[in-house]
């Protein structure tokens, strides 16, 4: 046990090399998606970015109970909601850039200022092209309709996508209305909810349900790979006075004990223009968050299409009491 | 050598298991501790080996300590030999192996020299390459005395070592154990509840009962001058014949009067005689008739249960051409060479 | 009389020594202690707006769903597990070589990408309903149920079973059959009255393993869709933001694991002596019923192992070019955490079974068994009651002291993590590793004068290697796959196959992680075919 003795003690000393790092990030988007970013900031910079990588909410336990001795200066995260609660626990910093503000939309941020969308994802329907046509698809609501029975593939209410498009349209629509369209889905489910958006795609293609629910770019991934897929995206909700397409980012703030905040900030500016917010969108098939940056042509290709203007914020404020109703309706 | 207990007292937690023990054991003897189960004969072993420790009392090898309230040698530096019930051989060795286990001492050349000597000793010569489980329980019992001999003890205990074998191996092992003890000229100290292993291996028997050393003396003092009634039924066949006492050491019983040499107390008080089957002879002349309730077949003798007349029974050891029906009445005299009462 | 040694109040140094071996054992279990200090801490805390709501929306089918599925997985993992060690350790049938190391493979397979690679082939989206469908064979059995979670659980953790009731089978050999038949028995008669009750308690340690597992688990539920407890946990942490509410269903669901533990020990109380060193196994000859026995293996391996393989190498092979120089680095990494748990859990089950026999007692009793009951709770929750407190006591001393250690984020808390995890893994083979140094094995080993590293080397080593690889290799294969606690207690830039696994199904990259996926299978591969070269032996 000696040599195990002498490791364990070798081991304990590793954070120290931490210290090398000009950044560190805590984040819960994977780490193919943010390395090579940290990797061209760093050839542009000279800027050494540390990261760790994890889910959102032990992420947010992890930088809680370090407090003030977190070496973490910026949480990124791939939902507005966690960014929300991050916020909601003062773990975030409230920053003043003109530069963000500037790049992205008031209803991608924070409107506090302790985090900023950097890459939009569009919660939308898909439908099978071999029993449905464009024509009969209209709004979200509308897939509670009886026409839709047994006709409609969803993924679990436990994945925060979900729990953000129902918390969104408690925001716009109100509970009681939202508490209906959200019974009417189940009552017309085709099979259990799925466990991943992919299973919902590749259901609504074979034929087993007519239409669905998921993020545009797990639609792009699939049709990249199985390009005879019989699915098509549609965006609801387009017409005057609707919401618009439900969009949530992936974003990132700050931390309150951030040791490099003047460094922080610089790379979250960096994030949100140019290139860098071509490589973080692109990579993932997602759109800019910034309206100047245009989006990826494959993703482009889907065409245009209006965002709920509701602060993203309100996915996070109201995520409790969506995850409470669809639990009420039996969404599982 | 010599070993020396002097009044051990054992216990696990708040139970008393051993108390006021002590006897000697003399260089190149054979002692026996026998008892029923949970006498404290296995503890008392155990704490001579150093694995049980002492409340009070003192344990020692030819004058030195081993174990007492406040010493205790380690076990590995007692010099003590140990043959276990189950014989503990190392199931991964094979005989040879497990009875160098001990010879880590010697060199190569020794150590060889010694387990071959050890093989010749017990006969397993031909078996050296064998693994435990593919001998028989006797062999494996050789095999667990020859480990324990090999680094030259100068005390052996062996716990129950027949324990486990059937009753036909056990009566050849006990002579042979014997023999082979003698011929390694051993000190050994055994535990058995088994009376006949007793008798067959040993040179001095200590009769335990409930932690108590009730009697350490030769088997034959043990069978003819048992100390008390515990000992006197434990320890051979015979029953307790009812009387009363007289003056000058005279006792009168149902078969007559017999002199006794022990003290009896008040004339008139009630007192019982120890009578063997051996002490009862059949004698068709004799005046005493009694009736034959059993009889069991010894080969060379009968030996048969007695009603008298009062009831009281008798048992009466009687060479095999003497044979009686169930049901019949013989006559029986005394033949008593010394008498042991015990006052009730 | 003169004494030889002055060794001063000898007794009370060794009764000493027993009380160093308790408290040795209540200081191992205190690592476990610390997450379930932290859950039944929970309850003081009220937040009675989120337990109201999941007690009426969330807890009764997630409590109901639980209980069938620990029953379902239980019940057929046992019988496949026992039935699979009976035909290999006591039968003779075609393949019976191949198939008494093949069946432990599944042991390599991450549950939840077993569970995703069946629901690939097996929904009606899958590959063989699709196939059905397509030579017009329309019926279509809903295989993300309940049942399908439960066959593909029962799959996935029937070796943990077949391990140890095969070795039980193989060291008892044919004698018990043999002489239940001396008895007039039939050998099936024998089998059920002789050589089971004799495999029963291991048969029950490995159920109880699986048991545990089954409770804690998140990722084969999930990719099932199936409500437990444990997810609800997850939900009431996740969804809910509510650690302590997550808190507190663990601790209802640490009842249900402290149930089983109470179960097993009464199946095991009748533990015997089962013989060492038995005669060579001979292996009833099954005729040409032996061909059904290939067939029954055959169809547990095919469904176990190959398919669920088959298709992560179908899905990975196009991802091949993903591997690049860091992948030695992961896989060295995973390597060195399995290899590192794995002599850390032994070393303290096998420390824990020897405070039990050296100090009897309810206090190392207790130890022993509350050491394992880190292994029934979710990873996740489990790694934040261990972080928590750690990270607080480290701040705290920076503050105080400005004694910087940094206990968190350092291997030694990942390690000390997994040690609160796997422990239960390592302990049943331990054991029973232990079991065969009886105790007079080392007082005839002490007469002989042989103690020290010597009586370890001599007596130790050799009777308890087989028990102790068992139980190093089971651990091992569990660090591999292990994710929620590598994720969060790792170091920064510490990477390993399995947080590889959880980047790419983080975002549904379910193809490209089939890569490091495949990876674990196969470097878990090699420890599962050295224990069966051991075990064969």
């Amino acid at each position: 046990m000696r040599l195990g003795n002498a490791l364990l003690a070798s081991l304990l000393l590793l954070p120290a090399a931490l210290s090398a790092a000009d950044l560190v990030v805590y984040s819960a988007r994977n780490e193919q998606l943010i390395k090579p970013l940290f990797d061209r900031y760093r050839a542009d910079t000279g800027v050494e970015i540390q990261f760790l990588t994890d889910k959102e909410a032990p992420l947010l336990a992890r930088l809680q109970a370090e407090g003030a001795r977190t070496p973490a200066d910026i949480l990124m995260t791939v939902d507005a909601g966690n960014l929300w609660q991050a916020a909601q626990l003062g773990l975030l910093a409230k920053v003043d850039s003109p530069v963000l503000s500037a790049n992205i939309p008031a209803h991608l941020r924070d409107p506090d200022s302790r985090w900023f969308g950097l890459a939009v994802r569009a919660r939308t329907i898909v439908y099978n092209t071999g029993s449905v046509t464009s024509s009969e698809l209209s709004t979200y609501a509308d897939l509670a309709q009886p026409q839709w029975k047994g006709r409609l593939c969803l993924r679990t209410s436990k994945k925060v996508y979900n729990q953000s498009l129902v918390a969104t349209m408690i925001a716009s629509e109100g509970p009681q209305a939202t508490e209906a369209v959200v019974r009417g889905w189940v009552a017309n489910l085709a099979a259990v909810p799925f466990a991943s958006d992919d299973e919902v795609i590749l259901a609504v293609g074979s034929g087993r349900c007519a239409v669905g629910i998921v993020n545009t770019y797990y639609f792009g991934r699939l049709k990249r790979t199985e390009t005879d897929l019989p699915v098509a995206i549609f965006w609801p909700d387009q017409g005057a006075g609707q919401r618009g397409v439900h969009v949530n980012v992936s974003g990132a703030g700050v931390t309150t004990h951030a040791k490099h905040p003047e460094a922080a900030l610089k790379f979250l500016e960096w994030l949100s223009a140019g290139e860098a917010q071509g490589i973080f969108a692109g990579s993932n098939l997602e759109f800019p968050a910034n309206p100047a940056v245009a989006a990826d042509p494959f993703v482009a290709a889907w065409g245009e299409f209006r965002q709920d203007s509701v602060n993203v914020a309100e996915s996070g404020r109201l995520q409790t009491e969506a995850v409470k109703l669809m639990d009420r309706v039996g969404y599982r | 050598m010599k070993l020396e207990l002097h009044q051990v007292k054992l216990a696990y937690g708040d139970r008393n298991v051993v108390d006021d023990v002590s006897f000697e054991l003399d260089r190149g003897r054979i002692g026996c501790l026998l008892g029923p189960s949970g006498s404290g004969k296995t503890s008392l072993l155990r704490a001579i080996a150093g694995f049980e420790p002492l409340l009070a009392g003192s344990i020692a090898i030819d004058g030195v300590v081993l174990s007492s309230a406040q010493t205790w040698v380690p076990t590995e530096q007692r010099g003590v030999g140990m043959v276990f019930q189950d014989f503990a051989l190392l199931p991964h060795l094979h005989v040879a192996a497990n009875i160098a286990f001990g010879l880590f001492r010697l060199t190569a050349h020794e150590r060889e020299a010694r387990v071959r000597e050890m093989l010749t000793l017990v006969g397993l010569s031909e078996q050296a390459h064998s693994y435990p489980h593919q001998l028989s329980g006797g062999m494996q019992q050789r095999v667990a005395l020859a480990r324990a001999l090999a680094p030259k003890p100068r005390l052996l205990l062996l716990d129950e070592p027949f324990a486990s074998l059937d009753a036909m191996l056990r009566e050849r092992l006990c002579i042979e154990v014997r023999a082979l003890l003698e011929r390694a000229a051993t000190t050994a100290l055994m535990v058995t509840h088994t009376q006949s292993e007793a008798f067959a291996m040993a040179d001095v028997i200590g009769v335990l009962d409930a932690g108590r050393l009730r009697q350490w003396a030769s088997p034959y003092r043990l069978y003819h001058e048992p100390v008390d009634r515990a000992v006197a039924t434990f320890i051979g066949d015979g029953v307790l014949l009812p009387g009363t006492s007289h003056e000058h050491g005279v006792v009168s019983t149902e078969l007559g009067d017999v002199r006794v040499r022990n003290g009896l107390g008040m004339p008139g008080s009630r007192v019982d005689v120890l009578l063997r089957p051996d002490d009862v002879v059949h004698d068709d002349a004799a005046s005493i008739r009694a009736v034959v309730v059993r009889r069991a077949f010894r080969g060379a003798e009968f030996m048969y249960t007695l009603r008298l007349p009062s009831g009281q029974e008798l048992l009466s050891l009687v060479p095999s051409h003497h044979d009686h029906a169930l049901g019949e009445a013989i006559g029986i005299r005394l033949d008593l060479e010394h008498v042991i009462v015990y006052p009730c | 009389m003169t004494t030889l040694a002055d060794t001063p109040a000898p007794w009370r140094r060794r009764s000493a020594r027993g009380r160093d071996w308790q408290l040795l054992a209540l200081l191992l279990c205190l690592p476990t202690c610390v997450p379930l200090l932290a859950a039944a801490l929970a309850w003081t805390h009220e937040d009675a707006a989120t337990t109201s709501h999941l007690l009426e929306h969330v807890l009764p089918l997630a409590s109901a769903n639980t209980l069938w599925l620990v029953l379902g997985v239980v019940l057929g993992s046992t019988l496949i597990g026992t039935t699979l060690a009976a035909l290999v350790a006591l039968t003779e049938f075609p393949g019976r070589q191949f198939f008494s190391w093949a069946l432990l493979l599944p042991l390599a397979l991450p549950g939840y990408v077993m569970a995703v690679a069946l629901i690939g082939l097996f929904d009606y989206a899958g590959t063989i309903p699709s196939m059905l469908r397509a030579i017009g064979f329309e019926a279509y059995w809903e295989f993300r149920s309940l049942g399908g979670l439960t066959l593909t659980m029962v799959l996935a953790l029937y070796p943990y079973v077949y391990l140890v009731a095969r070795q039980a089978f193989a060291s008892q050999g044919l004698r018990a059959i043999e002489a239940a038949r001396a008895l007039g028995m039939t050998s099936s008669m024998a089998f059920f009255r002789a050589s089971l009750p004799l495999a029963r308690p291991a048969i029950a340690a490995g159920a109880l393993l699986v048991a545990m597992e089954t409770v804690a688990d998140f990722g084969t539920v999930s990719a099932f869709n199936v409500d437990t407890l444990t997810s609800a946990i997850y939900k009431a942490w996740f969804s809910l933001f509510s650690i302590d509410a997550a808190l507190r269903i663990a601790g209802v669901l640490l009842l249900l694991v402290l149930a089983l533990l109470v179960i097993e020990a009464r199946g095991r109380s009748q533990q015997g002596f089962t013989s060492v060193g038995a005669n060579p196994v001979k292996a009833l000859p099954l005729a040409r019923r032996g061909l059904w026995a290939s067939a029954f293996c055959g169809v547990i391996f095919a469904v176990a192992f190959l398919l669920p393989l088959t298709r992560l190498i179908w899905l990975a092979a196009p991802h091949y070019l993903q591997i690049d120089h860091r992948w030695l680095g992961f896989a060295a990494n995973s390597l060195l955490l399995g290899l590192s748990a794995a002599a850390i859990c032994v070393l303290v089950a096998l420390l824990l079974a020897l405070a039990v026999r050296e100090r009897q007692g309810i206090a190392t009793r207790s130890a022993h068994r509350l050491a394992t009951l880190g292994y029934g709770l979710p990873g996740a929750l489990l790694a934040v009651g261990l972080y928590l407190p750690f990270a607080r006591a480290s701040s705290w001393l920076a503050d105080q002291f400005q004694w910087d250690i940094a206990l968190h984020g350092s291997l030694g808390l990942l390690l000390l993590a997994y040690m609160v995890r796997f422990t239960a893994v390592a302990q049943a083979a331990v054991d029973s590793a232990l079991a065969r140094v009886r105790p007079s094995l080392v007082e005839a080993a002490r007469t002989l004068g042989v103690r020290g590293w010597r009586l370890g080397a001599r007596v130790h080593a050799p009777l308890m290697s087989g028990g102790l690889i068992t139980g190093a290799v089971l651990v091992f294969v569990d660090t591999m796959k292990e994710m929620p606690i590598t994720l969060m207690m790792r170091p920064f830039g510490w990477d390993t196959l399995a947080t590889r696994v959880f980047e790419l199904t983080n975002e549904g990259l379910w193809a490209q992680a089939a890569l490091p996926a495949l990876a674990i299978v196969l470097v878990g591969l090699l420890p599962v075919w050295w224990l069966q070269k051991r075990t064969a032996a």
